[in-house]
């Protein structure tokens, strides 16, 4: 645009400030003026401001910067030397820390063979972009990501579902490139649909958000999206993202719908929410904030009718929270305050009792809603009515408040073991539900057939 | 010895337009401001203003308003082409907490 800019900042935004500039093609720097937290808050002294003032008249008139390379940052192959295998996996991993890609945890090279072998799980072309990845923009490519996922102990099998997630991501209505910055510790949930997660060995049951060596699927497909939005996005804690907590970072959330599990008259969650033909395969990004387990079931000698009628209200009184990021980004109107998750035993009980899916989401959403006096007393309705969108401004007098502009905004999906006591809810911090279909590569049953040589078998008689 | 090779996972990072040259001076300039209105801007931007035009008297301050103010506008398309339209001379951003 030519128009120069000075930026105030906090001195520890400073990874985000230049993130943000290399996001819209700048050489990632900028004419910055940096203070401390302390007068960002509440009843600062400003003063400091005044006296620095040279420095934002500089930042207009004298800043240049470092560098006019046009590119920086390629992607070259690295060496390790060791005496032993071992050894040399242990010095790729220390290279790994001290470059600032890892998690903490193991990770696997990503050696030309093994890079070279994942991708056998697309048919695209390795130096396909498929965007610039939000906020730093670093360039992300098929490569890139088979990279991660083999980074993160992924198989081919896998990649055409990490990379329609990673399309969801860089879809600009997900706000990704706020949310990785954000410090409310946002992290994508990924619902994945079709037949082809169970035959991935996608977790749908008993500990679908968790570890599971039967399922692996979703750890390593959540753990390479980490990687990519760390090392490839720039979300690095406290430098490039500020979630204060950062919760659930490791592996993010990626689960599939119990599809087998639905009641009938059920539809799957890509058909009803993204208009995908039942039987195809998609993804659908939910960014939340938070996981808590809900316990519904009734007591002793409560008669099913109640049951029901109990474990809605409790969910819906876990839903009853003034979530201000759920309104956040234009959230309110357009995304979602949340994910609810229910299993095929809740669900088939709730469906026996004459809920429809859109029967159970106009409950929630209206027995979610929160007294004035609450939202008053804690300040909420300053920030409604401060939203830029007016869907949500004019919400702002509405008593009960509802959560969501509309009750179709709650995500609600069938997961989880067939069991009826628990549900759960992923609070939303989400101002768009973003879709995709996923593209099987020519190749997936050879893949699939490998993966159970490797892996052994994977239909239900086999698995526990 | 073992040698063992891999890919750098850092994917790359395209600079594909340079920084706005500076203004020779912000004597007699227009000067815009976008807010995300957080983080005491009501009251940065004020003394700001101030202490610019204390110093440099004959600029032009647009109005705190002539933007769409708050984070979710402040990188959008749209607001960088009222920015563009608006014929400042320079912008100050803030505030980035």
């Amino acid at each position: 645009m030519g128009i120069p800019t000075v930026t105030l900042v906090r001195e520890d935004f400073l990874g985000v400030f230049t993130n943000a500039i290399a996001g819209i093609g700048l050489a990632a720097e900028g004419a910055a003026v940096a203070f401390p937290i302390d007068l960002f808050m509440a009843d600062s002294d400003i003063g400091p401001l005044a006296s620095r003032k040279q420095a934002f008249y500089d930042g207009l008139e004298q800043w240049r910067p470092s560098s006019t390379s046009a590119t920086a940052g390629a992607s070259p192959l690295l060496r390790v030397e060791a005496h032993t295998y071992a050894e040399a996996l242990t010095k790729a991993n220390h290279l790994f820390m001290t470059n600032l890609w890892g998690d903490g945890l193991p990770l696997w090279p990503a050696t030309r063979e093994a890079v070279d072998a994942m991708l056998r799980g697309t048919d695209l072309p390795r130096q396909h972009l498929l965007g610039r990845f939000p906020p730093r923009g670093g360039g992300v490519t098929v490569e890139a990501i088979a990279i991660s996922l083999v980074m993160a102990g992924g198989r081919p099998e896998y990649l055409h579902v990490l990379l329609a997630v990673v399309e969801a991501v860089l879809d600009t209505a997900s706000r990704s490139d706020l949310l990785q910055a954000a410090s409310g510790s946002a992290f994508p949930a990924v619902i994945v649909n079709g037949p082809l997660a169970k035959r991935i060995r996608l977790n749908s049951g008993f500990g679908c958000l968790g570890p599971d060596p039967q399922r692996p699927a979703g750890a390593s497909i959540g753990r390479a999206l980490r990687l990519l939005q760390q090392n490839v996005g720039g979300a690095l804690p406290g430098i490039g993202a500020m979630g204060i907590f950062g919760a659930m970072r490791y592996t993010n959330a990626v689960f599939a719908e119990d599809e087998e599990g639905l009641p009938d008259g059920w539809l799957p969650h890509g058909t009803e929410r993204h208009g995908y033909a039942p039987g195809t395969d998609s993804v659908s990004l939910v960014y939340v904030s938070g996981v808590t387990n809900v316990k519904r079931r009734g007591g002793a000698e409560v008669s099913a009718e109640d049951e029901v009628l109990h474990g809605l209200h409790r969910v819906a009184d876990f839903m009853r929270t003034p979530n201000l990021h759920s309104i956040q980004f234009n959230a309110y109107e357009t995304g979602s305050p949340g994910i609810v998750m229910m299993s095929r035993v809740t669900a088939g009980e709730t469906a026996a009792h004459g809920y429809s899916q859109r029967d159970l989401r106009k409950f929630l959403w209206e027995h979610s809603r929160i007294p004035q006096d609450t939202l008053r007393r804690s300040g909420n309705v300053e920030w409604i009515r401060a939203n830029p969108s007016s869907v949500t401004r004019a919400s702002a007098d509405l008593d009960p408040w509802p959560i969501c502009s509309k009750p179709e905004n709650i995500v609600t999906v069938v997961a989880g073991g067939a069991h009826p006591t628990n549900s759960y809810w992923l609070q939303g911090y989400c101002p768009s539900v973003i879709g995709r279909e996923t593209l099987a590569p020519s190749a997936i049953d050879d893949l699939l057939a490998e993966a159970d040589r490797d892996l052994g078998c994977a239909s239900d008689v086999c698995l526990i | 010895m073992v040698g063992l090779e891999f890919h750098n996972p850092s994917g790359t990072i395209l600079a594909t337009q340079p920084h706005a040259p500076r203004v020779d001076t912000l004597r007699g300039k227009r000067i815009g401001f976008l807010s995300i209105d957080e983080w005491q801007a009501h009251r940065t931007f004020p003394l700001l203003r101030k202490v610019l035009k204390e110093d440099f008297p004959d600029c032009e301050l647009l109005s705190m308003d002539a933007f769409p103010r708050g984070i979710a506008p402040l990188g959008t398309e749209e607001t960088a082409a009222l920015v563009a339209a608006s014929e400042v001379d320079a912008v100050i951003i803030g505030n980035a907490a």
